[in-house]
């Protein structure tokens, strides 16, 4: 991992590591903050402002001098997630960062997701939030009773395999199985292998094609769609 | 080095409650000092202190013998392991974690004990010697409590520190007193135990020496059996 044996002190000074249910000492925020990088061998002025930097990221900056066994779920998540990034780490694996936070607290953990991400960290994030992980992962890789059962970019994914979305105008409805109505035009949904027939009907009979999109489907339908697929094949 | 300290200061802070309730018994012969007639009481201000003195090997055992359980069981040392620390430091800080809880609790002990017995004529330096027995009979007490902790919970752990403790104990009576050096917690505390003010005991450190021997052998095989543990697996 990153280059070295997994698992080494050598490595883990450069992971983050967040496991679920967050539980940490009962001490001032910013006090635990720095005891965890002390244990990745910080010290100095470089972990007091690694320290502060870590709260300011997860918004918890105005009450680092408030002791973590009274904070709330969501806090406590928050500077668990700070504990993980107080070494600036290159990878971060974080095991349910999201469960049991209110809306407000998921959306702020997503957009510190975003952020990390963007600066070009590697976060490999564990979650049965699947809208969640919809939101923020850009590979996926489904696991389903300790075995990989699907893996690759969360865009592919999600194709609906070889279907696809036709919205047109000036069709009549009954031109085609499934067809529905929405804003003055019609969309229905046909197999990859018949688009060029059903684009070709909708020439035929007058009308004008206004988008032809695979279909999308969400996270979950595909996990229900792997998963079930497993259970089927093995009975 | 840092993270041992780290983990060793921040088990004393995680058990400064009990470390404090232990402080009491200390101040009890502090107070038995203050109240009594010192020269007429001597025979049960000693007796105070040998029982006093023993209590903190038991207190080792329990020490070393649950804090990884509790840190496992509070899944605190996710955490910690999930940072730049090896098994073998972490063991180490707990270790170190015992013997500075004991040695504040021997170091108390060794002033009170100054003072008081001091004054009913029993040698100063004799008192800080046992106290240098104790801390040694408390580190390899503890290690050998960490050591089984790392794979049984803590109530098996305790009995079976108390066997390994007890064995060289009973050898030394029933089949040779050389025995009792096999693990020499049983001959640094009767050292103590069997102190009088007529004859206070000989300042013989070989046994604090095996002792911290057996304390480093002792960690070499805790922390090669935590190497192979599990620590994301939830314990009973």
């Amino acid at each position: 991992m990153l280059g070295d044996p997994f698992g080494t002190p050598r490595t883990r000074r450069r992971v983050g590591f967040l496991a679920e249910n967050v539980a940490l000492y009962h001490r001032r925020a910013e006090r635990l903050v720095r005891f965890y990088g002390a244990l990745n061998s910080m010290g100095g002025s470089y972990l007091k402002k690694r320290a502060r930097e870590a709260l300011e990221a997860v918004g918890l900056q105005d009450i680092s001098g408030r002791n973590v066994g009274k904070f709330s779920r969501g806090m406590l998540q928050r500077i668990g997630l700070a504990q993980a990034l107080v070494n600036d780490p290159e990878l971060l694996i974080l095991d349910e960062p999201t469960s049991a936070l209110d809306p407000l607290a998921r959306v702020a953990v997503r957009e510190f997701l975003l952020q990390a991400r963007d600066q070009g960290k590697t976060i490999f994030l564990s979650s049965h939030l699947l809208s969640e992980v919809e939101l923020v992962c850009d590979r996926v890789a489904v696991l389903h009773r300790g075995k990989l059962m699907r893996m690759g970019k969360t865009s592919e994914l999600l194709q609906a395999g070889e279907q696809l979305e036709i919205v047109a105008r000036n069709i009549a409805i009954s031109a085609f199985a499934g067809a529905v109505v929405r804003n003055g035009t019609v969309s229905f949904v046909v197999p990859a292998n018949e688009q060029r027939t059903a684009l070709g009907m909708v020439w035929q009979s007058g009308g004008s094609v206004v988008s032809v999109n695979p279909v999308r489907r969400s996270l979950e339908q595909m996990f229900i769609e792997v998963t079930s697929g497993k259970e089927a094949h093995k009975e | 080095m840092k993270p041992v300290v780290l983990i060793a200061v921040n088990f004393v802070r995680e058990q400064r409650w009990p470390i404090f309730v232990l402080l009491l018994w200390v101040l009890l012969l502090a107070f038995m000092g203050l109240v009594t007639d010192i020269a007429r009481e001597r025979e049960d201000l000693l007796f105070i202190f040998k029982q006093v003195a023993v209590y903190v090997v038991a207190f080792s055992i329990f020490f070393g013998g649950s804090a990884i359980y509790n840190e496992r069981k509070s899944r605190r040392i996710l955490a910690v392991l999930s940072k730049a620390v090896a098994r073998q430091q972490y063991l180490s800080g707990l270790i170190l974690g015992v013997t500075i809880a004991c040695g504040i609790y021997c170091f108390t002990l060794g002033l009170t004990g100054s003072w008081t017995l001091g004054q009913a004529g029993f040698p100063v330096s004799t008192v800080w010697f046992f106290m240098a027995c104790l801390l040694s009979a408390c580190m390899l007490a503890g290690t050998i409590a960490l050591m089984f902790s790392t794979f049984l919970n803590p109530f098996f752990a305790a009995g079976a520190t108390a066997i390994v403790l007890g064995l060289p104990a009973i050898a030394s009576h029933t089949v040779a007193i050389r025995w009792g050096y096999s693990v020499p917690v049983y001959v640094l505390t009767a050292n103590i135990l069997q102190a009088s003010y007529k004859s206070p005991g000989p300042l013989i450190w070989f046994p604090v020496m095996l002792a911290l021997a057996e304390t480093f052998v002792f960690w070499i095989l805790g922390a090669w059996i935590f190497s192979r543990v599990d620590v994301a697996v939830a314990v009973e």
